[in-house]
């Protein structure tokens, strides 16, 4: 029996599921502090997250007077070596960072797309006021680079650490999907199934689900196949200037960083490799939307 | 290039004054929103409205609500020591408010005032020493010579120093101390003689205490302290001024926070770090990154066109580009042992390269399938060969893609700067956002805005004349 031999796009799927499974189950493959455990018959599952005062640290006496304690696949000596010091030190780094840049990806994409597609959509069929003010806030956010105003944002400390690059990057990214919105929606719009839609009583968004939709499927994805990267980059140019995010927020941009600052050697290619083989693994997948059934459906 | 696109450019380029003008109230307020704590102004500066004073306070106003404080025992040194400041620019208004305080209260004001009347050589220490004979003294003094006190005397004490100076002259200005600082400072900044410079100069020093005689000898040197004496001026001279009639109205604009940046901005748009930049290597680094990106496109699609994989090849080239971290790269390239320099401009190649190309690769792939180019390869030209024929084609959507990339390049080239400590205009925006420097912050978004819509402008035009040579061709 022939094997079938696994295609592009699925193995960017399957590296990006690794990818995410991994991360977000972080705590159970490597921590210092247990997975579960039962103190005076009062059992608490992942203590670091749910009662962060209860344990403190790894030498808590509560530890040695468990019922009983589940650790980690791996045990770390602190909650985070900084130093970055032996395998598991770089794999608890790396686990978090990973979980840090695909949920900050995963929202900015989702939220920018949606805002951009509604902005787009008003600027285009929208009230004239609309789409003038769209594009003189296109010119302007354009115009100032993501770094300045998320270095702001962070000097500012009215938003939290981290959260400030993925808001930044919302706003930012809003934007040019509306703007990649608007100037495809306009031409499709007046195209014959549009009115032929219209004219047997389609309503606004019926026409936008069904009609105009497909069109910015494969756009919109592939903008969003660049957010990790912005991110990414973002962060490492905050940590370059000293205003990176705190050891226990761990990013894969600090981690290069930080690397090329201590000389690790071994850490720079674990991070520089994550960030090109995910970036590289969203746009893989992004690309298979040109083939995806759905879009094709409806891509007339 | 026609009439018709100039005069399009031009009407872009007017409508950009109104959008700098919105940028630069939004910028002032969401940076003075969101960096509160710092401020590169002067301290008086932070206790001004954001945009709009409706009732500016003058010399006068503040010397008398001094005098009741010190007449009423609760004023500290601070307070007896803005009024010496405030100097005689607040007689007008002091002299007159004095007659409405018991006697022992206006000799406690007067003993206050008796630095002032030492700094403009009016009296010694003994004529003042005690409360009543301070009293006294002003009283004497202020019947004698409040006709001295009007701005036209000023102003011609000032004109006759400038046209020849002398001691006399010079005695006559610093009796009418800080009085006299507008009509000094309006004649520094018109005046183009450097002796009259110096002069005024020394004078301002000696009435304000503030160092501007200390370099005076060579000529740039005399063109920097005037510059330091003009900017101070422009924060500070709402201590001295009294708002009257139309000057009131004025005043409600200008005394503000933004009316302050703004005045400011004249002398000296970049504040404190004004010294330590130069726009040099900003504008060699995004040469280089723009360089990168429109020479590697053409060069990746010749060579990826002679290979199997081509297509996957470039895209995974470029991505790889793309997705490496600006200061991650500018960083490592620091570690090098090469000229500096040399590697902060191979590290925005690669990056221009990582930005750019692949607008420019699928441009250049695209304008390998036209009939020329075909025929060109047909006959056996090179792939490099034929993507350098086809460059005025595919230059097209590049040119169209050039305000857009503006930001990113910007950016790649703060980080480089950084990396690199190379001091141009990227290192010091990210400085200023490590101040909170919210007046450099300001003239920088406004710059950046300009250079874009510039920028868009240039790209319009450009593409407009490559696509009436296309046609041609």
């Amino acid at each position: 029996m022939k094997r079938r031999i696994p295609s592009a796009p699925q193995w960017a799927a399957l590296f990006l599921a690794a990818l995410l499974t991994s991360s977000l189950f972080a705590e159970l493959l490597v921590g210092s502090l247990p997975v579960a455990i039962s103190v005076a018959g009062r059992i608490h599952v992942l203590p670091e997250i749910t009662a962060p005062s209860l344990l403190g640290n790894a030498n808590s006496p509560l530890i040695a007077d468990a019922d009983w304690v589940v650790w980690p696949l791996l045990r770390t000596v602190s909650s985070f070596d900084t130093r970055l010091e032996g395998f598991r030190a770089l794999l608890q780094w790396w686990l978090h960072a990973t979980r840090y840049a695909l949920l900050a990806t995963a929202l900015i994409a989702l939220v920018s797309s949606v805002i951009g597609t509604a902005l787009g959509w008003l600027a285009a069929f929208g009230p004239r006021l609309v789409d003038v003010a769209l594009r003189r806030a296109i010119e302007v956010t354009g115009a100032l680079p993501s770094l300045v105003l998320v270095g702001v944002a962070r000097v500012s400390g009215a938003v939290p650490t981290g959260l400030d690059v993925v808001l930044v990057l919302i706003v930012l990214r809003s934007f040019e999907a509306a703007q990649l919105v608007r100037a495809l929606v306009i031409p499709a719009g007046e195209g014959d199934f549009v009115v032929a839609a219209r004219a047997v009583g389609g309503s606004g968004l019926h026409i936008l689900r069904w009609h105009l939709l497909p069109h910015l499927v494969r756009p919109l994805a592939s903008l969003a196949s660049t957010t990790l990267a912005a991110v990414i980059a973002l962060e490492a140019a905050l940590a370059l200037v000293g205003l990176g995010v705190p050891a226990a927020q761990s990013s894969w941009g600090t981690l290069l960083i930080a690397s090329a600052n201590q000389r690790l050697l071994g850490a720079t290619p674990i991070a520089l490799l994550s960030v090109v083989a995910t970036t590289l693994a969203l746009t893989v997948l992004a690309r298979q939307l040109q083939r995806d059934r759905w879009v094709q459906r409806h891509h007339l | 290039m026609n009439a018709t696109s100039l005069r399009e450019a031009l009407q872009r380029v007017l409508g950009l004054i109104p959008t700098l003008f919105l940028v630069s109230l939004a910028a002032f307020w969401v940076l003075s929103r969101a960096l509160p704590a710092v401020r590169s102004e002067a301290p008086a500066q932070g206790r001004l409205p954001l945009f709009f004073n409706p009732s500016p306070v003058g010399v006068g106003q503040r010397a008398e609500a001094l005098a009741d404080a010190i007449a009423s025992g609760r004023a500290g040194s601070g307070e007896r020591a803005e009024l010496v400041r405030l100097g005689a620019a607040s007689l007008p208004s002091l002299m007159p408010h004095l007659d409405s305080l018991l006697p022992q209260q206006r000799a406690k004001v007067a003993l206050a005032l008796g630095p002032v009347a030492l700094r403009m050589g009016i009296a010694d220490a003994e004529e003042i020493a005690t409360p009543e004979m301070a009293a006294a003294f002003w009283n004497r003094y202020w019947t004698d010579h409040f006709i001295d006190f009007r701005p036209r005397v000023v102003e011609r004490a000032v004109a006759r120093l400038i046209e020849r100076p002398s001691a006399l002259r010079r005695v006559e200005l610093r009796r009418l101390d800080t009085f006299a600082l507008p009509a000094l400072m309006e004649s520094l900044e018109i005046t183009a003689d450097p002796e009259a410079q110096r002069e005024l100069l020394a004078l301002a020093a000696q009435i304000t205490g503030r160092p501007w005689e200390a370099e005076l000898s060579p000529t740039s040197g005399l063109e920097h302290e005037r510059q330091e004496c003009l900017s101070w001026w422009s924060r500070e001279s709402r201590t001295w001024s009294s708002f009257q009639g139309s000057r009131r109205l004025v005043a409600m604009l200008q005394e503000t926070q933004y009316g302050k940046w703004v005045l400011g901005g004249v002398w000296r748009p970049l504040g404190n770090l004004a010294d330590d930049w130069q726009l040099t290597p900003t504008l060699a680094l995004i040469a280089a990154g723009i360089l990168g990106g429109y020479f590697a496109g053409p060069l990746l699609a010749a060579w990826t066109a002679t290979a199997i994989a081509g297509r996957s090849v470039a895209l995974a080239l470029s991505l790889i580009l793309a997705s490496v971290p600006a200061a991650a790269a500018a960083d490592w390239l620091t570690l090098g042992g090469l000229n500096q320099r040399f590697l902060a401009l191979l590290a925005m190649l690669v990056l221009g390269a990582g930005l750019l190309c692949l607008y420019q690769y699928r441009a250049t792939r695209d304008a390998c399938s036209y009939d020329f180019v075909q025929t060109h390869l047909a006959f056996g030209a090179s792939p490099v060969r034929a993507a350098l024929g086809a460059l005025r084609s595919s230059s097209l959507v590049s040119a169209a893609h050039l305000a857009n990339h503006g930001p990113g390049l910007f950016a790649a080239a703060c980080v480089v700067e950084w990396a690199f400590d190379w001091r141009g205009l990227g290192w010091l925006t990210l400085r200023a956002v490590q101040q909170h420097d919210v007046a450099s912050l300001t003239w920088i978004a406004l710059f950046g805005v300009l250079l874009s819509g510039l920028l868009q402008i240039m790209s319009d035009l450009l593409q407009s004349r490559f696509e009436h040579r296309g046609r041609s061709a």
